[in-house]
Order: C-alpha cells, then sequence, then structure tokens
C-alpha cells in the first residue's frame, strides 16, 4: 500500500509578495525561495512532529498537504491523489483537515455548531447527517455542553477545540497542526495536546504537529527538523534530541529532561539512551 | 514605596448580565528597582492588574498610588505619572501604526514633549537596546521587518520613553527558542542598565526564572502567593492549583526525592538541575 | 471590554428565544408599526400590555433594557419639547407668545411612547434571537429575492461572519486603544481636525490587523473546503413549530384588537 502523504521533491517559491505567514522570512519584496527539494513519507496513523526555526518552512510545508499550496516543482500526493490535479482539491481536503495558530482567526459562525457544521456544509451533505457529524466532532473534543455558546465566550484553549471540532466533522484521516497552542496559556495547551494524542491513538488520526516547544515534539514517535526550507534531519525523537549541538546551531532547544541527561553524561553518569521523560529519568537514575 | 495598590477591586459590565469580578482587594507593594513576576491562569485578573498599574483602567474600588499619587486621577501631574510606566502588551508589534520605524519609536519620546534632538537620542538609544541598528532600519517601514524585528521595534518604542516601571505582557509569546533567550537576555541587560522596576506577566516559568526575584500569583482575581522566585516556583501544590505546569527539573527532582534522594526541589533551570543530581551523585566536574 | 455593545443577544431558553425568528420578526414589523393605528386610551393599553407580557417573557434583565432605553433620552427630550410647543390646539398654559396645548401634550406622551415601544420591540428581538437566528431568519425572509438575482446566501454568509468578529474587533480596539494611551497618545483634547488625526494611531493597526484576520480567515475557510455559498447544504432548517403558530395568532389577534379599539 502506498503511504498516506508522499511529498517528491518539492520545491515552493512565492509569488513576488510578502507571504503573511513566513514568520522570519519576510522582507524585500522579491521572490521567496520557501521549499528547496523536500522528500517525505507519512503513513496512516502515525504521529509526526515538525520543529525548526522561524522562517525555516514549516507552515509551507503544510498548506502543500492539504493543496491550499501547489507545488512549483515536485510532487504532493495524498491517499495516493496528486494535489496538483484541480479535481483532487476538494477529496484531499476532506481527507487532510487544518487546524491553524490563531484560535480567533478561524472561527466562522457566531455559534459553537454552527462552525463546526461548516465543514460538512461546504460538502454539501444532508442536514441530518451533518448534525450526526457535529455532534460526534463536539463530543470527541469534550464540548457537547458548550454547543450553543458564541466563540468569544470561550477560552483560547475552548476556541481551539472547537477548531479541532470543525476539521474532524469533515472525517479527515490526518490533521496538520499549524503551531496550534503558540497563543495558549497552559491550561489551554494541555487540553489540545491531550486531545491530540487521544485522537491520533484513539481514532487513528495521523497528526503532523508543527511546534516551538521542544516538550510537545517529544511527545511523538517521530520528529523532523526543517531549516531554510530543507528536511535536515528525520527521526524518533531519542535519536534526534541526542544531536543537541546541531539543534542549538539551528537556534532549537532540547527538552528539558534530554538538557538534564546530557549534561550529566557529559559530566561522567551513564545513561541509558533514549530518555525523554521524567519517569525515564527516575528509573535509569534509582 | 514606589507603587501601592490598596484594596483594588475591578468588576467589568457592572450591573448586567455579563459582570465579572476580575479583581477584589488587592494589595500589593512595591519598590523601586525591584523585578516581578506576575503568574496566573486565563481569568486570573493578570491584566486587569497590570492595566490598573499603568493607570489605564478605573478602580471599581480601591486605589493605586504611585510615589504615593493616586495614578488614576485626573489632570496633568497624574497624566506625567502615568507616562512613566511602560506597558508593552502581548503581542505588541500589533500596535505600530507608522510609516517608518524612527516616527514609531519617535511617537511616545514626542508625545512626552521632548525636543527633536533629545527624541532623536532617545531612538537611537532604544533601537540599540533592542539589538536593531539604527542606521539600517531607521528610515524602514515596519511592515518589512520580520515578526521578531518588529516586536523589538515596539519594544523600543515603549523603552524610549525611558519608563521608570516597564511592564511586559508575555513578551516572548509566539517567539521560536533562539529569539526567546535573545529577548529575555535583552529584557535582563536594560533593566541593569537602567535599573528601572521590572515587571513580567508570563505563563513561561522558565522565562521568569531568568528574569525576575519576585513572583505574584493570581487566582480568581486575588494574590495567591507573593514572594521569592525560587520559593514561588518551586511550589507544586501551588503551581498546579493555579493550573500552570510544573517545570520539568522541578518535576524530576521531586520524583527523585520522592525515591529517597537527598535532592533539593528548587531548580527549576536543566543547568541547575543537573547540577543538583550530579551533586548528589558526586560527579566530578559538575560544579558550575 | 469595557462598555456591553447595546442590543446584545442575552442567552436564554425562554419562550420568546424558542419562537422562530421568522414570526419574531414579523411580529416585530407589525408591533413597530402598530402604534401609528392606536387612538385611544383602551388600544393603547392593549399595546402595553402585551408588550409588557413579552418583556416579562422574555426573562431578559429588566436593568439592561433601561439601558437601551437610556441611549433613545436625548432624542426622546427633544422630540417631547418640539410636540409640546409646536402642536396647535386647546390652550393649557401660556408662556407669553408660545403656547403649551392639551392636544400638544397628549401628541408628545404619545411621541415618546412610541419612541419607546420602537426601542424596546426592536431590542427584544435583538436580545432572544442569537446573531445565527437573526441571519438565518433573514436569509429565509429575503430568499424569494434570489430569483432576482440578489445574492442573498453570501450576504447571508458575510454578515455572519461580520456579526462573528464584531467582540473581536471591539476587544482589539479597546487593547490598541490603551496600548497608545500608555504610548501619551491623547484622544480627548484638541479640535475636531486634530481629535481626527489622533486616531490614526488606532486605526491603521486596527486595519492592518483586519487585512491579516481576512487573510487567515479565508485559509482557513478553503481548508475547510469552502466553495462558493451556492454549494453549501446547512444544518439547521427552520421549521415552524406549534408555538409559532400561536404566537402568530396572539399577534394577529393583537392587532384586531387594536384596530378594533381605535
Amino acid at each position: 500500500m502506498r503511504p498516506f502523504i508522499e511529498i517528491e521533491n518539492l520545491k515552493y517559491v512565492y509569488p513576488s509578495f510578502i507571504p503573511p505567514h513566513a514568520g522570519g522570512q519576510r522582507g524585500g519584496g522579491g521572490q521567496i525561495v520557501a521549499l528547496r527539494g523536500v522528500n517525505l513519507t507519512i503513513e496512516q496513523g502515525e504521529f509526526v512532529a515538525l520543529i525548526g526555526p522561524n522562517g525555516s518552512g514549516k507552515s509551507t510545508l503544510a498548506r502543500h498537504l492539504n493543496a491550499l499550496l501547489l507545488p512549483t516543482a515536485g510532487a504532493v500526493w495524498i491517499d495516493g491523489l496528486r494535489t496538483s490535479d484541480a479535481h483532487n482539491v476538494w477529496a484531499v481536503r476532506q481527507k487532510v483537515g487544518m487546524v491553524f495558530q490563531n484560535p480567533d482567526n478561524q472561527i466562522v459562525a457566531t455559534t459553537v455548531e454552527e462552525d463546526v457544521a461548516f465543514g460538512p456544509e461546504n460538502m454539501g451533505l444532508p442536514a441530518d447527517e451533518i448534525r450526526h457529524r457535529v455532534d460526534d466532532a463536539l463530543a470527541a473534543v469534550g464540548l457537547l455542553d458548550y454547543r450553543q455558546y458564541p466563540p468569544q465566550m470561550l477560552s483560547g484553549g475552548q476556541k481551539q477545540l472547537v477548531a479541532i471540532a470543525g476539521a474532524l466533522a469533515a472525517r479527515p484521516s490526518c490533521i496538520v497542526f499549524d503551531e496550534p497552542t503558540s497563543m495558549l496559556d497552559p491550561v489551554g495547551r494541555r487540553q489540545v495536546l491531550d486531545t491530540i494524542r487521544r485522537l491520533n491513538a484513539e481514532e487513528g488520526i495521523t497528526v503532523l504537529l508543527i511546534t516551538h516547544s521542544m516538550s510537545e515534539a517529544a511527545m511523538a514517535q517521530r520528529v523532523l527538523v526543517m531549516e531554510a526550507g530543507r528536511m535536515v534531519m528525520d527521526g524518533p525523537p531519542a535519536i534526534v534530541f541526542e544531536r543537541g549541538a546541531r539543534l542549538r546551531a539551528l537556534g532549537l532547544d532540547l527538552p528539558p529532561i534530554v538538557d538534564i541527561a546530557q549534561r550529566l553524561q557529559a559530566w561522567g553518569l551513564p545513561l541509558p539512551q533514549g530518555v525523554l521523560t521524567v519517569q525515564d529519568m527516575v528509573d535509569a537514575l534509582c | 514605596m514606589l507603587i501601592q495598590v490598596e484594596n483594588l477591586t475591578h468588576i467589568y459590565n457592572q450591573g448586567t448580565p455579563f459582570e465579572r469580578v476580575a479583581l477584589r482587594e488587592v494589595n500589593l507593594e512595591i519598590e523601586a528597582g525591584e523585578r516581578i513576576g506576575i503568574l496566573g491562569p486565563t481569568g486570573s485578573g493578570k491584566s486587569t492588574l497590570v492595566q490598573h498599574l499603568a493607570g489605564l483602567l478605573k478602580p471599581t474600588a480601591g486605589r493605586v498610588l504611585l510615589e504615593g499619587t493616586p495614578i488614576h486621577s485626573k489632570g496633568a501631574t497624574a497624566r506625567k505619572l502615568r507616562l512613566q510606566v511602560g506597558l508593552a502588551f502581548q503581542y505588541p508589534e500589533d500596535q505600530i501604526f507608522e510609516q517608518t520605524v524612527f516616527r514609531e519609536v519617535a511617537f511616545g519620546p514626542r508625545n512626552l514633549g521632548l525636543d527633536e534632538a533629545e527624541v532623536a537620542a532617545r531612538v537611537n538609544w532604544a533601537l540599540e537596546m533592542v539589538g536593531l541598528d539604527p542606521v539600517a532600519v531607521a528610515q524602514r517601514m515596519p511592515f518589512t521587518l520580520s515578526g521578531g524585528e518588529m516586536r523589538r521595534v515596539a519594544l523600543a518604542s515603549i523603552l524610549a520613553m525611558r519608563p521608570r516601571v516597564l511592564i511586559l505582557d508575555e513578551p516572548t509569546a509566539g517567539q521560536d527558542p533562539q529569539g526567546r533567550r535573545a529577548l529575555l537576555d535583552k529584557v535582563g541587560a536594560w533593566q541593569r542598565e537602567t535599573n528601572m522596576t521590572l515587571i513580567v506577566v508570563s505563563h513561561a516559568l522558565e522565562d521568569l526564572a531568568r528574569l525576575v526575584e519576585r513572583v505574584i500569583a493570581l487566582r480568581e482575581g486575588r494574590v495567591v502567593a507573593d514572594g521569592p522566585t525560587r520559593q514561588v516556583l518551586s511550589d507544586v501544590k501551588l503551581l498546579r492549583a493555579i493550573g500552570l505546569d510544573v517545570p520539568q527539573p522541578v518535576a524530576l527532582l521531586q520524583a527523585l526525592r520522592q525515591a529517597g534522594k537527598e535532592v533539593r526541589v528548587d531548580r527549576f533551570l536543566p543547568a541547575e538541575a543537573a547540577s543538583e543530581i550530579a551533586r548528589v551523585w558526586g560527579l566530578r566536574g559538575s560544579v558550575t | 471590554m469595557s462598555a456591553l455593545p447595546i442590543g446584545m443577544y442575552v442567552p436564554g431558553n425562554s419562550i420568546l428565544h424558542r419562537l422562530d425568528p421568522r414570526v419574531k420578526m414579523g411580529a416585530t414589523l407589525v408591533l413597530m408599526m402598530i402604534p401609528f393605528a392606536v387612538h385611544g386610551l383602551w388600544g393603547y393599553v392593549a399595546l402595553s400590555t402585551f408588550v409588557v407580557t413579552a418583556v416579562l417573557l422574555s426573562g431578559v434583565p429588566l436593568g439592561a433594557l433601561l439601558r437601551t432605553l437610556r441611549t433613545v433620552f436625548w432624542i426622546a427630550f427633544l422630540m417631547f419639547f418640539l410636540y409640546l410647543f409646536t402642536t396647535p390646539g386647546e390652550p393649557l398654559l401660556a408662556l407669553g407668545s408660545i403656547a403649551i396645548t392639551r392636544q400638544g401634550l397628549l401628541a408628545a406622551v404619545a411621541q415618546i411612547y412610541r419612541l419607546c415601544l420602537l426601542v424596546t420591540v426592536a431590542s427584544l428581538l435583538t436580545f432572544t434571537t442569537s446573531p445565527i437566528h437573526l441571519t438565518h431568519g433573514l436569509e429565509a425572509m429575503l430568499s424569494p429575492l434570489e430569483r432576482a438575482r440578489l445574492p442573498v446566501r453570501e450576504l447571508a454568509m458575510v454578515l455572519t461572519i461580520a456579526l462573528r468578529f464584531v467582540p473581536t474587533l471591539q476587544e482589539e480596539i479597546d487593547k490598541i486603544a490603551k496600548a497608545q494611551r500608555a504610548r501619551g497618545a491623547d484622544f480627548r483634547t484638541g479640535g475636531p481636525l486634530r481629535r481626527a488625526r489622533n486616531l490614526v494611531p488606532i486605526f491603521v493597526p486596527i486595519f492592518v490587523s483586519a487585512f491579516r484576520r481576512a487573510d487567515e480567515l479565508a485559509t482557513a475557510m478553503d481548508a475547510r473546503g469552502f466553495r462558493s455559498a451556492l454549494h453549501r447544504t446547512r444544518m439547521r432548517k427552520l421549521r415552524l413549530g406549534s408555538l409559532d403558530l400561536l404566537a402568530t395568532l396572539i399577534v394577529m389577534g393583537l392587532v384586531l384588537t387594536v384596530i378594533w379599539l381605535g
């Protein structure tokens, strides 16, 4: 079987306007090369984190996965469908949902349930089916009691859960999260991360999580690192985070526990490989 | 005493179905030159409190004194007083409006009524303080800068007013790890150079650990903790109660302690925690 | 957010909340026109009884209603004296060349009554009808115009999104205004021209942010498979129930009573 996501030598050049989300690459006004030949495959059901400094191309890559952007060169296949074929667009957008950074700027309706219904309404489904999907999606993120709420009465974390429910209502196989927690407080962050983890483990949803938080990246089964439009690392968190010096050179951090472990190892304390969590560390030390 | 908060209560939308009590009889004293962190979950009253410190809200009850004068009262004296408090809201780059970086940073100093030579000197100084080269950026349009640079321009526009009190609300929100560290280092340097009073609102305990000496925790509009950073940030019970994540190094040390190891738990930076473990495990070369 | 927007939806589950928006909008229109058919005391009594009952049934806090009424205080004040002094008729009190007439007094009271009724009825609609129902009702009532090529569904969508962003923009304006005040901006002094210029530090950031929001929202809508309003189906279908029928009959009864009472 083909992998769920296949990206082959993907290149993307922004036309000569300023891309609103290209972070550190803004400026000048000329053409901006955002992706310089990315190859990547992701299997159905994987939980993948994508890290990299601002302007490294993470968001641009994410926007290729549901045909919001189409390759300048190379190709992207979602479940065997090539995104650059015009007649695949709607199927691709149904298969891959997206959740963005700013919870306020992705809610279109004035109540929670109407917003979650937006995707299925776009698919032209009958009213009963939409109702059914909206209820399922709200139940999956634990917001059934808030269905009638106006968005401005929700916390940031709850708004992000609405956005996740909105993506879920289209019954996607994969959801791409573009820095979903960076504008949230710790409570909201936990709500969102717990939900993402649960959707992956229980519903088998393929997850691509873009984040600046190394602790969040450490939750994934696989970590991708981008720099200047290229994929520079790809592996399980234990392996990727072993290369602390390289990550620091990229302007990234280590998860605190990994950081502590590496310092202790440097001072001669024998620790097993792949220490990521407090529990791993306690087991190794005691 | 620089700032005194006396029985401060704030109620939004009083007398409507949307009434919400944001602060309940808060009392605080802040000395000149202190570095203070403010912690608390969303809705705890943090932003309301800092807006009061800057004289931007009218208390429902109680008052805020800056050097003994109520900061919210009417008239020129109080206005002058308010301008000694600089407040950078979350995502301060959102407030940028001028056509050039120079004019943006000059907005505050001009409002102070300074002459143009002094304004120019302050703009240059402030841009240098935030790590931007005045010659390179002064005449650029702010909107052509990167997100991180825009944030620094916005902060410079506040620094250029030379406030005696600088309040930063989530200064590193949305920045990548390198941008975060660079910004924190800068803030520390400004504080040392100007000896201003620094108040930082943040969920990022690590940021606070690096910057401040005293932490005030709020919950449901009340002060629930006020003490030295080390003490408040390693109070696992308190942090959990106000919905914050226990810093992982503290969680680790706590777990080791429970497993019977004699480690101190108030070490929240990875380097500090590593040294502490190394000390107890008797590793060589670990003295930092 | 420092002040509550006038006429904001108050969530609830009263009979009025549960009525079909089309019925409520129709009834509101009727009630706004009906005072012009009322001439005698008993007509006013019938109408007032009806409106007071509706207010009580809605469960809307009276304070919120009074706050709304307060916004038209000055208009009411002016209207009162205009009618009081300019209506010719049987003089009650003469102050030099100006005379207060019996007719003038009655007309002035009647005008105030009509104005208050208008405001009460209109805010009762917005207090008890969520924006989503309001736009939905509007869309349904305007749908015959689709045959005349009016893009009713697109308009309804635009209206929904606009309503969705009102509170967000309000918060943002509040934040930017405070941020600029903290930098010494002054919005209160100076002549009109100067004051207008002083608002630049608020309006520029608001516009910039509105464009960014619009851009991000459009991307999010694309990502969720939005094509055009014509491809879409709706989850909620408006259906008239027995309660709606009853309400319609009651309003019709009121109209007939008022006309009969004259």
